[in-house]
């Protein structure tokens, strides 16, 4: 009898401390933590989308948390605490099968991409393992009015009639849409810029890549870094093959811009986005988000450069200076 | 016949009263039930998986209906495995165990059969609920409530049964399974209710992390843990025919056990922005489970040095020390794993997954696996159908399941590399396809195993050959049939 108590009464006051100690104190030091400076909480479609997100699993693939590391980079600046605060149940995730979603809204606000993507993610990105959504969209005969059909390539559209997202579809996109990172007070990127000293190692640091932000080569352009800079930026709109996908992104081979001898446009383009012109004499129902906010001058020289010198393109290069003009310009 | 009885006790005593209770200690029958039913979620549960993982090559494969979409079948393979097929089948040899090791029936055993049903057609809800996209949203505790409520319910009763049994006990002793069971069903029955009925619902934030970590690695570490070393320790020295090589070394294992794993939950979330301090606690936590781990396999192995000709005789003996080996990598990986520069290059990769498997099938599926072996054939009276399937079922999950970690293991710590250097995300996801086919095939592989194996048990149960019984047959005889 003793005994048992020992046992079930021992193990689990050994168990109850242990938690207060490991959950409830963090968790009380944590509940005092404001709203970050610009977080939001959700909208009701936002939340509704929130709902689609976790029910079909999108959690297992996707996270939503970014460390202070380098590699981490990529996916935006390193959560912080006040970023979750209207988060319940939290959906930071264990895995990364695809991309980290903190910033995506940012990183890729065309709701155009995002329906392409999601009725089937091959049709923007040819090599994706992500399931295909499809299920989330109606075929019907015609788009009733004041309804825009996904812009679907040939080869991913049903045979007839056209494609419109459901309700599901919309309130997930929407969601989607407003995962962004609002940008933190400077003495709180500081401090995170800290912790992430504090974190990494000094000989990882050192032997981390080189990163974006490093000197330029002088000189012209870096044609690896304006490939991989266009990878991580434009293909997947633009497709690698730079030709777009029709009806839903301009393709960029042979475009006028592109190969005008005169890059103002072109760089006008790259930094502030585009959207309801005419290209090749089409109106795209999408749009082109601005870069000015997220690529360096240096970077988007290389990008640009990229583009002119590829697909058989044939545009006069251009250096920095002229988007750092170009820049000046739009202020 | 009672000399197996009597070996679990390190010091060779006989349990008095095992074999002349009235009426009989256990209940055959439910027993029984239970081990099938197990079976099947063990069949069903991989191949889920096996599914899914076949979706990562084959986008297509099974596609275009939400029910059958990646997304929706990921959490029924996972909860198929934790509660499905492992729970399902220790809770029956819970009632194998406890009777026996206390000497008296079980409390309440008219429960059994509700809580047999109860169960099973609340996983069946659980299932059907998860395809039809009802997911409360928190890893490994996604059941919805309606399904919630029913397992809660039968955890509570269970852990009522085992507890009032030992203490009715007229077996002095408390062999150290019954240590491991009373700790693990009253630590789930409480965190199953917190992982169910409060995380998803309150507590926002970064909050909702820490609580979810400490949640996900109790599952883990307060419940399969320890029902799986409770029945590991029972069926080891009946096994291997020789008593246990130290108790108090298992004792020692077990408070290791309680202590650190409170800890160490937090390691799901290094780098994030869970104060620091309780990171680096969770971390040195990770490696102090070492301890208990060492503990176990000292003692495993120590118990089966000079009687390695039981283990050649006996598949449930041979599934337990396979299990020991894989549960002494696993745990050895998962420390590591938790280190800040290990985590940063693993964490979010497959080697998680690696890790996951490793542990929850390598060690605890396969050591329920051996408690099935030793169980079925004796409760039925009859030899082991085929001991041809035996060795398929024990071969095939060695030979699929040991491909199918190193290859996680691998390309998790691949992938991560390529992103440290600085690869394209896409990139990166394009070099794993390869290996994510030797998973799937693997997978497969020990699938078709775990089939052949409980339909040998299945088979034994319905056609095994009736084992000749002596002329007065006390209740709880137990014969003694070939290969189990
Ligand atoms: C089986 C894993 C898996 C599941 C489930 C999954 N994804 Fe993905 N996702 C990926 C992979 C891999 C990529 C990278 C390739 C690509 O862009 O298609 C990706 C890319 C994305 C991207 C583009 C990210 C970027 O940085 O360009 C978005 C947005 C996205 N997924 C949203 C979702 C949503 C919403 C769901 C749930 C409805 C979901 N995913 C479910 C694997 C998955
Ligand atoms: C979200 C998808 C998307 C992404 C990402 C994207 N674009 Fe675009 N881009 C478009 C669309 C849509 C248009 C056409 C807009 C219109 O016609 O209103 C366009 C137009 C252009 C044009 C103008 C073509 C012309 O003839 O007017 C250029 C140049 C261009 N994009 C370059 C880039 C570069 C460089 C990047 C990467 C830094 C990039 N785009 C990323 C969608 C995208």
């Amino acid at each position: 009898m003793n005994k048992l108590v020992l046992i079930a009464g021992g193990s689990t006051l050994v168990y109850a401390c242990l938690a207060w100690m490991m959950a409830v104190l963090p968790g009380v030091e944590l509940s005092k933590v404001p709203a970050g400076p610009g977080v939001q909480p959700l909208t009701a479609l936002q939340s509704e989308g929130r709902e689609v997100y976790v029910a079909n699993g999108c959690s297992y693939c996707h996270t939503q948390q970014v460390r202070p590391l380098n590699e981490d980079k990529v996916f935006g600046r390193p959560s912080a605490e006040g970023d979750f605060t209207y988060q319940t149940p939290e959906l930071l995730g264990s895995e990364r099968t695809g991309p980290d979603l903190t910033n995506i809204g940012m990183r890729q606000p065309s709701s155009v991409w995002q329906y392409i993507h999601l009725y089937n993610p091959r049709a923007v990105v040819s090599e994706s393992i992500m399931p295909s959504f499809n299920w989330m969209f109606d075929v019907i005969h015609q788009a009733p009015a004041g309804v825009t059909s996904v812009p679907l390539p040939k080869g991913y559209a049903p045979a007839h009639g056209v494609v419109v997202p459901s309700h599901e579809a919309q309130a997930l996109i929407a969601y989607l849409a407003s995962l962004k990172q609002p940008p933190v007070s400077e003495a709180e990127a500081a401090s995170g810029d800290q912790a992430m000293a504090d974190m990494a190692s000094p000989t990882t640091r050192t032997s981390a890549p080189a990163s974006a932000n490093l000197a330029p080569p002088v000189g012209g352009y870096d044609a690896a870094k304006g490939a991989a800079l266009f990878t991580a930026n434009c293909s997947a709109c633009h497709q690698a093959s730079g030709e777009g996908l029709p009806g839903a992104f301009p393709s960029l081979k042979g475009d006028a811009v592109v190969n005008n001898d005169d890059a103002t446009k072109h760089i006008h383009v790259v930094l502030n986005g585009l959207h309801d012109a005419k290209v090749g004499g089409v109106v795209y129902g999408s749009a082109m988000p601005p870069f000015a906010g997220s690529l360096s001058d240096v970077e988007v020289a290389d990008i640009i450069d990229y583009e002119r010198s590829s697909w058989g393109n044939h545009g006069k290069p251009v250096i920095a200076a002229q988007v750092t003009a170009e820049r000046g310009k739009a202020k | 016949m009672s000399t197996v009885a009597t070996t679990v006790f390190d010091d060779g005593r006989a349990s008095p009263t095992s074999a002349t209770a009235a009426g009989g200690l256990f209940d055959r029958d439910l027993i029984l039930k239970f081990m099938a039913a197990g079976a099947f979620w063990l069949v069903f549960a991989p191949t889920v998986g096996a599914i899914v993982a076949i979706k990562f090559n084959y986008y297509d494969f099974l596609g275009h209906v939400s029910w059958l979409s990646w997304g929706r079948l990921r959490p029924v393979h996972v909860m198929g495995v934790v509660f499905g097929g492992f729970s399902t089948t220790v809770i029956g040899l819970t009632y194998f165990i406890v009777p026996r090791l206390c000497g008296v029936p079980m409390y309440k055993p008219q429960w059994g059969y509700s809580i047999f049903w109860g169960w099973n057609i609340a996983l069946v809800a659980g299932f059907v609920s998860l395809m039809l996209g009802y997911n409360s949203g928190i890893e490994a505790g996604e059941f919805p409530l309606w399904v919630s409520i029913p397992v809660e319910i039968v955890l509570c009763m269970v852990a009522i049964q085992v507890l009032v049994t030992i203490k009715r006990r007229t077996e002095p002793r408390l062999y150290v399974s019954l240590w491991y069971m009373a700790a693990a069903y009253i630590w789930t029955a409480l965190n199953y209710a917190f992982g169910h009925f409060i995380l998803p619902y309150s507590m926002p934030g970064v909050n909702n992390a820490a609580m979810h970590g400490l949640y996900i690695h109790y599952v883990v570490g307060l419940w399969i843990t320890p029902i799986g070393l409770a029945v590991a320790y029972y069926f080891l020295p009946l096994a291997a025919k020789r008593p246990l090589y130290s108790h108090k070394l298992s004792l020692v294992g077990f408070w290791a056990l309680a202590f650190f794993y409170p800890f160490v939950g937090t390691h799901h979330y290094i780098y994030s922005p869970i104060p620091y301090w309780t990171q680096t606690i969770a971390i040195v936590a990770s490696m102090m489970l070492i301890i208990p781990v060492w503990t176990v396999v000292q003692n495993f192995y120590g118990t089966f040095v000079g009687g390695w000709k039981n283990f050649q005789e006996s598949y449930a003996a041979k599934f337990i020390v396979i299990g020991a080996l894989y549960y002494l990598l696993g745990c050895f990986q998962g420390s590591t794993e938790a280190l800040r520069e290990m985590q940063r290059l693993t964490h979010f990769t497959d080697f998680v997954i690696g890790h996951s498997h490793l542990t929850v099938f390598g060690t605890f599926v396969i050591w329920a696996t051996a408690g099935m072996y030793w169980v079925t054939p004796r409760l039925a009276r009859r030899e082991l159908y085929s001991k041809g399937l035996a060795q398929w079922h024990y071969w095939l999950t060695v030979a699929g399941f040991s491909v199918m970690a190193g290859d996680l293991t691998l390309q998790g710590m691949m992938q991560g590399t390529m992103l440290q250097a600085g690869t394209d995300f896409v990139e990166s996801m394009v070099a794993m396809k390869p290996y994510w086919i030797i998973r799937s095939l693997a997978g497969i592989v020990m699938d078709v195993g775990a089939a052949l194996g409980f339909w040998n048990l299945y088979m034994t149960i319905r056609h095994g050959k009736l084992i000749e019984m002596p002329a007065a047959v006390p209740v709880d005889y137990l014969p003694e049939p070939k290969w189990s």
